[in-house]
C-alpha cells in the first residue's frame, strides 16, 4: 500500500531532539490502536533523529514500514514514516520541502526555545494529504534532480540505526512519552510477531 | 471439560451482545492487548468500535466452543434456549471466523427461521473487520446474499445491499494485503446482483485510485480486468469517452512521426473507418456529434480507447513505482487485448476481400492477407513502439533498481514471443 502515515518536524540539541511539529494519517489502523500507534511513531521519530549526524539523511526499513529522516546542516530535523511501496525519492523530496519552508516561516533562532504549542505550520497536514497520492504531487518530474547531493544511508532494521550496547526494547521499557497500555501493545506485537513493529 | 470454569463468560458474553442491540453501525471489532484481568469488564465500545481484552478471550472461546460441542453431541442445539444460543455463536464467530462448525449452526438457525439474514450479515461483517481474509466468513456471506436474493427486492434495497457489500469488500481488501477473498467477493457481488451492471463504469473510476495505492496487488488489478471485460461486452457512449479522447491523443501520438500517418487506405472497411477517426483525434479536430470520439461510428474505437487509457496509466504506475511485478503482469493483459483486436480486425478484413461480388477467391487468399496486415500495421506499429520505448527506459534502471530490470527482461521477452512472433510480417513491413 502507498501510504504516508506520519511527517514530524524536530530540532536536534546535542543531547536530545525536540519537536516542532508533527501531523498524522491514521484512520488505516483501528480505532483503538490509533492512540498507541501514535504515541510509537513519535517515539521513533525522536529515536532516529537523535542517533543521526547532523547534515545526512538515513532510511529504515522495519518491517512494512519505512521511516526516512533528514537532518539538515542546522540541525533542523524532519521525519517521515510511511508505507515500504511509497516511493523513497519522494520522501526525501518532501522532506527537504517542508523543512526548507518551515525555516522560511520561523528563522534559526526561535528553533531551540521553541515548542509544539508554540508554532503554527498547518502545511504540514496539507502535505502529508496531499503527498498521499505521488502521482497527484506536483513537479514529480523533477524529483530526481531536486535531491541534493546528500546520500541516504539505507539501514534494514531500526536496531541497525541504534549506538552499540543499545537496545530497542530498553528504550521503550525507559521511555516516557509512552504510555502503559502502548509499551503493553509493543510487547505483544513484538511476541506474535505481528505486522505492526511501530505500534 | 467438565463445569463451568469461567464464570465471567455469560456475563462478557451478553455484553457483546447488548453492543450489538444498541448499535446497529457497528464496524470495527479488535482485541485489545491488556493482559492482566482487572475486576472490571473487558467489553469497551467507542465510535461504532467494539473491543475485547485480550486476558479473556483464550477462556471465553473455550468455554463457547465446549459448551457448543457438548449441545451438539448431545442433539439438544433446537431445544436450547435461543438467546443463550445467539450469544454463544455470536461470541463464537467474532473470536473465530474461521470455523464453519459455528457459522453451520447459524446456517441451521436461519433455515428454521430462528435468525435474521439481514442482522446476521450485519454479525458477519463485524467478524470481517478482525479477520478481513477469512473465506468461512466470505463464503457465509454469500449464502446469505443468494437466500435474500431470492425473494423479490424492491430497487432501493438492492441498492443499500450493493453498497454495504462494496463497503465490506473494500474495508477487508485494505486491511489485508493480498486479500483474494475480498476481491472475489466483490466480482461475485457485481455478477449476481441485478442491478450492478450499472455501476460498472463507477467501479471501473473508482478502482483507478485503488490500483493507483496498491502497486503490488494482483487481486485489485484483476478484478480491474474482470470489470473491463464485463464493461466490453456491451460497451456504450458514457461520460468517460470525454476521458478516453485525451488517452487516444496521447496513446496514438507516435503515430503523427511515422510514415503510416497519412497512408491512404482502400475502400471503406472497419479499418479505413478507424483510421481516420484516428487522424481526426489526432489533429483536434472539433467534432459536432455529442461524442468526442464518435463512438457509434466504428466499433472498435471504444475498446481501443479502454484499452489507451488503461496502458498510459500502467505506464506511468510502471515508472513511479519501480520494481513490482504485478503492475508488469496487468500489462501484458492489457497489451494481448489490444492485440486480439488487431487480430479480429484482420480476420475481418481478410474474409472480407476474399469475396469479391460474393464469390469467394481462394488462390489469392496469400496476396490479400499481407495486404491487409500492412493496412493494420498503424494500430500495431503504435503498440509496438509504446513497448519498445518503455524498455528502452527500464534499461537505463540505476543499480538500486535492478529488480526494475529484471522484470523488464522478462517483459521483452514475453513481447518477443508471444506479440511480436504472431505479428512477425507486420514487423517485416514496418522495417
Amino acid at each position: 500500500m502507498v501510504k504516508l502515515y506520519a511527517m514530524s518536524i524536530l530540532y536536534k540539541n546535542p543531547n536530545s531532539a525536540v519537536w516542532l511539529k508533527a501531523a498524522y494519517d491514521l484512520q488505516t489502523f483501528s480505532f483503538f490502536q490509533r492512540g498507541s500507534v501514535q504515541e510509537f511513531m513519535a517515539f521513533v521519530s525522536k529515536t532516529i533523529v537523535e542517533r543521526t549526524q547532523t547534515a545526512a539523511r538515513q532510511s529504515v526499513k522495519e518491517g512494512e514500514y519505512m521511516c526516512h529522516v533528514y537532518v539538515r546542516g542546522d540541525n533542523l530535523a524532519g521525519v517521515i514514516i510511511s508505507d515500504h511501496e511509497y516511493p523513497q525519492r519522494v520522501s526525501h523530496t518532501l522532506l527537504t520541502k517542508v523543512l526548507d519552508e518551515f525555516a522560511q516561516k520561523y528563522p534559526p533562532h526561535v528553533w531551540p526555545t521553541s515548542s509544539e504549542s508554540s508554532i503554527a505550520f498547518n502545511q504540514i497536514n496539507t502535505y502529508l494529504a496531499k503527498y498521499q497520492n505521488p502521482r497527484e504531487a506536483d513537479a514529480m518530474t523533477k524529483i530526481q534532480e531536486e535531491l541534493d547531493e546528500t546520500k541516504i544511508i539505507l539501514h534494514s532494521t531500526i536496531e541497525a540505526v541504534l549506538e552499540r550496547g543499545e537496545k530497542l526494547d530498553d528504550l521503550v521499557a525507559k521511555s516516557e512519552g509512552l504510555s502503559i497500555q502502548s509499551k503493553a501493545f509493543y510487547k505483544t506485537a513484538r511476541k506474535t510477531n505481528s505486522c505492526c513493529n511501530f505500534g | 471439560m467438565h463445569g463451568d470454569q469461567f464464570p465471567a463468560a455469560e456475563k462478557i458474553l451478553s455484553d457483546i451482545e447488548n453492543v450489538f442491540k444498541r448499535d446497529k453501525d457497528l464496524k470495527d471489532f479488535e482485541i485489545l492487548p491488556v493482559t492482566v484481568g482487572e475486576n472490571k469488564s473487558p467489553v469497551l465500545h467507542a465510535e461504532h468500535t467494539l473491543g475485547l481484552q485480550e486476558w479473556c478471550v483464550r477462556h471465553l472461546y473455550v468455554h463457547v466452543y465446549h459448551k457448543l460441542t457438548n449441545l451438539k453431541q448431545q442433539q439438544r442445539l433446537r431445544r436450547e434456549d435461543p438467546n443463550t444460543l445467539s450469544r454463544l455463536l455470536l461470541g463464537g464467530v467474532l473470536l473465530n471466523p474461521d470455523c464453519t462448525f459455528l457459522w453451520n449452526i447459524r446456517r441451521e438457525l436461519i433455515v428454521m427461521g430462528r435468525f435474521d439474514l439481514f442482522s446476521d450479515l450485519h454479525i458477519n461483517a463485524v467478524t470481517l473487520s478482525r479477520r478481513p481474509k477469512s473465506s468461512e466468513a466470505f463464503v457465509y456471506r454469500r449464502w446469505l446474499l443468494s437466500r435474500i436474493l431470492e425473494s423479490y427486492l424492491d430497487a432501493s434495497t438492492t441498492l443499500s445491499i450493493l453498497e454495504e457489500e462494496l463497503r465490506v469488500t473494500l474495508m477487508a481488501a485494505n486491511r489485508y494485503a493480498n486479500n483474494y477473498h475480498a476481491w472475489n467477493h466483490r466480482m461475485w457481488i457485481m455478477s449476481h446482483l441485478p442491478q450492478a451492471q450499472d455501476h460498472f463504469i463507477n467501479e471501473w473510476v473508482s478502482s483507478e485510485e485503488w490500483i493507483s495505492k496498491h502497486v503490488s496487488e494482483h487481486s485489485g488489478l484483476q478484478y480491474r480486468e474482470y470489470l473491463f471485460k464485463q464493461i466490453m461486452q456491451n460497451v456504450g457512449h458514457t461520460y468517460f469517452c470525454h476521458k478516453l479522447r485525451l488517452s487516444l491523443e496521447n496513446f496514438f501520438l507516435p503515430l503523427k512521426s511515422s510514415e503510416l500517418y497519412c497512408v491512404s487506405l482502400k475502400d471503406s472497411t472497419p479499418l479505413k473507418q478507424l483510421h481516420s477517426l484516428v487522424i481526426d483525434i489526432l489533429e483536434q479536430k472539433d467534432f459536432c456529434s455529442s461524442c468526442p470520439i464518435k463512438c457509434g461510428s466504428n466499433p472498435h474505437i471504444l475498446h481501443i480507447g479502454f484499452l489507451a487509457y488503461e496502458l498510459l496509466l500502467v505506464t506511468e504506475l510502471i515508472r513511479l513505482y519501480p520494481g513490482h511485478e504485478a503492475l508488469w503482469c496487468h500489462r501484458r493483459f492489457v497489451l494481448f487485448s489490444l492485440y486480439s483486436i488487431v487480430k479480429e480486425i484482420n480476420t475481418y478484413e481478410a474474409s472480407k476481400s476474399d469475396i469479391s461480388d460474393g464469390v469467394p477467391h481462394p488462390k489469392a487468399q496469400k496476396l490479400s492477407v499481407s495486404d491487409i496486415e500492412i493496412e493494420c500495421n498503424f494500430l500495431w506499429s503504435v503498440i509496438v513502439r509504446h513497448e519498445e520505448s518503455l524498455l528502452e527506459e527500464c534499461s537505463l534502471c540505476t543499480p538500486e533498481e535492478s529488480y526494475q530490470s529484471k522484470l523488464a527482461f522478462r517483459h521483452q521477452e514475453w513481447v518477443e514471443k508471444i506479440l511480436k512472433r504472431s505479428g512477425s510480417c507486420v514487423k517485416q513491413s514496418t522495417s
